[in-house]
């Protein structure tokens, strides 16, 4: 299950709730920063008008006509520049009637004179203003009242709470989003650990077992369809695997018994030639019958591979097994193996076929008196080779196939051996390995994994 | 000359459990004419029932049976605390098969199809007891040792062979046709813990060749290199 890292499904889910809490920590730190800013501005604006108007209501117009501010100590001290507050009050040609001292840094110019309030902002190189310019008429005289606040005095403190909002705003939400993330990695690990489980249930499957099957119990619901799935494929798997093995069973006992029952009866054939060449004829179909049966066997068998043998052990059985036969056919046998076990991962039982199937091949396509060795190798290697005529390069793609034979004329083997070697060698997940060239003998060797 | 065991076999009942009529036939005329009786069953449900009413010398027994199969004798046979010895027929011949065979309580075990001769070979072998295991004379071709006498003969001149070498003789021709084991050897010719140079084995095999040539016996020692020693006739 170690697919590539953009498959896992925790990944998958924390780098896209990662993408999701960064964008969260920017959507909200920068909306409560907008919300907080306007609020700022208008409760700001509403100020710079109550200072405006209470200048508009300072002013009079004296008794020789002429316009006169009235002196208020409140405002004296107000714009006496402590607070970084100043005013300007301007005619309708712009210029200046009375002001602050010290005076505005906006402009006059730049000071809107609209017919009703408007508020202005101006950037020098040293500050920022805001300010708020009001309409006001006396008498013949049309004015416009300007108050005006330096953003970066120190004693204006609105700009400073929303600076430090965003450093500590933003130090909360980030962290606690990450916390967040955590806790989620936390979740979605417990609630994907059954399926985790599961998967692991699976892997550890080498071959259909009847009393295994994915628990079903604690899985969430979005899996459950997945796993039935599973579960009703495992059934079906050992059904026909369980039709497999008793077809095979089956098969032996049908066949097996008629050659018997053969067997027999030839023991009453009077004729001793005829009861021989019955004999012989008799051996060779049950021959075939075997290997047939056998590769059947090694079909339904599943994988052995969670088995171990020990594969210098079975060298000498299988090598004493046919040393009778070899010796009576003038054949010398001989084995090279490293002392002590050698455990490899595999079915005894078929390692023993496919080396009795090595080795009757072998006997049978060598001259008289020349050697058939064996060879075992402590890194889990099997393999068998002689001197006799070798294959042709043209035969040998095809030596492996069931019931492929070179000279279909004779009858004395059904072409199975070698197909019994190439399917156990495929139940171990390794493949036999043909080195020949003819007149220089052939050698067929299997790599074992070791135990 | 009878061999040991045929004897007893006149008064001792075997019970075949077989399924095939031709093979039940076959298997009567054959354990008849080898000089046993012969009862027979055609399912397990029978053969228990067959064994609940008397003992019997033997059962010779099918693996594969209509209804319950042959392990289901056995293990009952076993659970009862019944000892009968149990020869198993059966058409599988996997290793595991044998185990199972084997672990559920039968004594032998015999792949169809078999040689007769085999089969009452196999019976005789479980019939006879402990102490007339192994016969007393052992041939092979022209030659043969009586383990009584420890004496060797040619085409019946007798030969000396002594100590290791006729050990070595013995155990070979006990197992004549098949390949003895070189660990085998060790631990039939010396004791536990002896300490043995690398090649003491095929020292005495060496000797034990060089003899059978001088005496002509027609038989020699085949070495399979990296298994073990077999006897055999010489070509």
């Amino acid at each position: 299950m170690s697919g590539p890292a953009s498959h896992s499904l925790v990944r998958r889910i924390l780098w896209l709730h990662g993408i999701a809490v960064v964008i969260s920590a920017i959507v909200v730190s920068s909306t409560v920063y907008l919300f907080l800013d306007s609020t700022a501005d208008r409760l700001q604006s509403q100020t710079l008008r109550v200072h405006a108007a209470a200048l508009a209501d300072d002013l009079e117009i004296a008794r020789d006509g002429s316009l006169r501010l009235r002196p208020d100590l409140a405002s004296a001290s107000l714009y006496a520049g402590e607070s970084g507050l100043s005013f300007i009050i301007m005619d309708a040609g712009g210029r200046t009637l009375f002001r602050s001292s010290p005076p505005p840094a906006v402009p006059p110019q730049e000071i809107p004179r609209r017919a009703r309030m408007a508020s202005f902002r101006h950037q020098s190189r040293r500050a920022i203003y805001a300010g708020v310019s009001i309409p006001a008429a006396m008498g013949r005289y049309r004015l416009w009242v300007a108050a005006v606040q330096n953003l970066d005095h120190p004693d204006y403190i609105v700009d400073d709470i929303i600076t430090e909002f965003l450093v500590y705003g933003v130090g909360i939400i980030l962290p606690l989003l990450l916390v967040l993330l955590l806790v989620d990695l936390a979740i979605i690990r417990r609630a994907l650990r059954p399926v985790v489980e599961a998967s692991a249930l699976v892997q550890r499957f080498d071959r259909p077992d009847p009393d295994v099957r994915l628990p079903v119990a604690r899985l969430p619901a979005e899996v459950r369809p997945l796993v039935d799935a599973v579960n009703h494929a495992f059934d079906r798997l050992v059904a026909s695997y369980r039709t497999q093995r008793d077809f095979t069973a089956n098969a032996a006992h049908e066949l097996r018994t008629p050659l018997t029952v053969l067997r027999m009866r030839m023991e009453a054939i009077p004729d001793p030639a005829l009861a021989a060449a019955l004999g012989a004829d008799l051996d060779v179909l049950t021959r075939i019958v075997n290997q047939l049966l056998e590769i059947a066997e090694v079909d339904s068998a599943g994988s052995p591979l969670g088995r171990s043998a020990d594969l210098h052990q079975l060298a000498m059985e299988a090598v004493a097994a046919i040393a009778p036969l070899a010796y009576a056919e003038r054949r010398t046998l001989e084995l090279i193996a490293p002392d002590g076990p050698i455990l490899v991962r595999g079915d005894a039982d078929l390692i023993v076929q496919a080396l009795r199937a090595l080795l009757e091949n072998a006997v049978k396509h060598t001259r008289p008196e020349t050697t058939v060795r064996v060879r075992v190798t402590a890194a889990g290697l099997l393999e068998v080779s002689d001197n006799g005529p070798g294959i042709a390069e043209a035969d040998q793609p095809y030596v492996f196939q069931r019931f492929w034979r070179r000279n279909r004329g004779s009858s004395s083997n059904a072409g199975l051996g070698l197909a019994i070697v190439a399917r156990v060698a495929e139940a171990h997940d390794s493949r036999c390995v043909l080195r020949s060239s003819p007149g220089a003998g052939a050698s067929f060797s299997i790599p074992f994994q070791p135990a | 000359m009878t061999p040991p065991g045929e004897r007893e076999a006149a008064q001792l009942v075997i019970l075949v459990v077989e399924d095939n009529g031709e093979l039940i036939k076959l298997l009567r005329k054959l354990f008849t004419g080898a000089g046993f009786n012969c009862d027979v069953a055609g399912s397990a449900e029978d053969a228990l029932q067959m064994l609940a009413l008397r003992s019997y010398a033997a059962v010779v027994l099918d693996l594969g049976l209509p209804g319950q199969d042959g392990h289901a004798v056995v293990r009952s046979l076993r659970e009862r605390g019944a000892s009968t010895p149990v020869l198993m027929l059966t058409a599988r011949g996997a290793v595991r098969d044998r185990v199972a065979g084997l672990q559920a309580g039968a004594d032998d075990y015999l792949v169809k199809p078999f040689a007769p001769e085999e089969l009452v070979a196999r019976l005789r072998a479980l019939l006879r007891r402990p102490g007339m295991m192994a016969p007393r004379m052992l041939r092979l071709g022209r030659l043969t040792l009586d383990r009584d006498t420890r004496e060797t003969t040619v085409d019946g001149n007798p030969h000396i062979l002594a100590g290791r070498e006729l050990q070595l003789l013995e155990l070979l021709l006990e197992r004549e046709g098949r390949v003895v084991a070189k660990t085998q050897v060790e631990q039939a010719l010396f004791e536990l813990g002896s300490e043995l140079g690398s090649n003491a084995i095929e020292v005495y095999v060496h000797r034990l060749r060089r003899r059978l040539q001088q005496m002509s016996a027609g038989v020699e020692v085949v070495t399979v290199r990296g298994v073990g020693y077999m006897l055999a006739c010489s070509a």
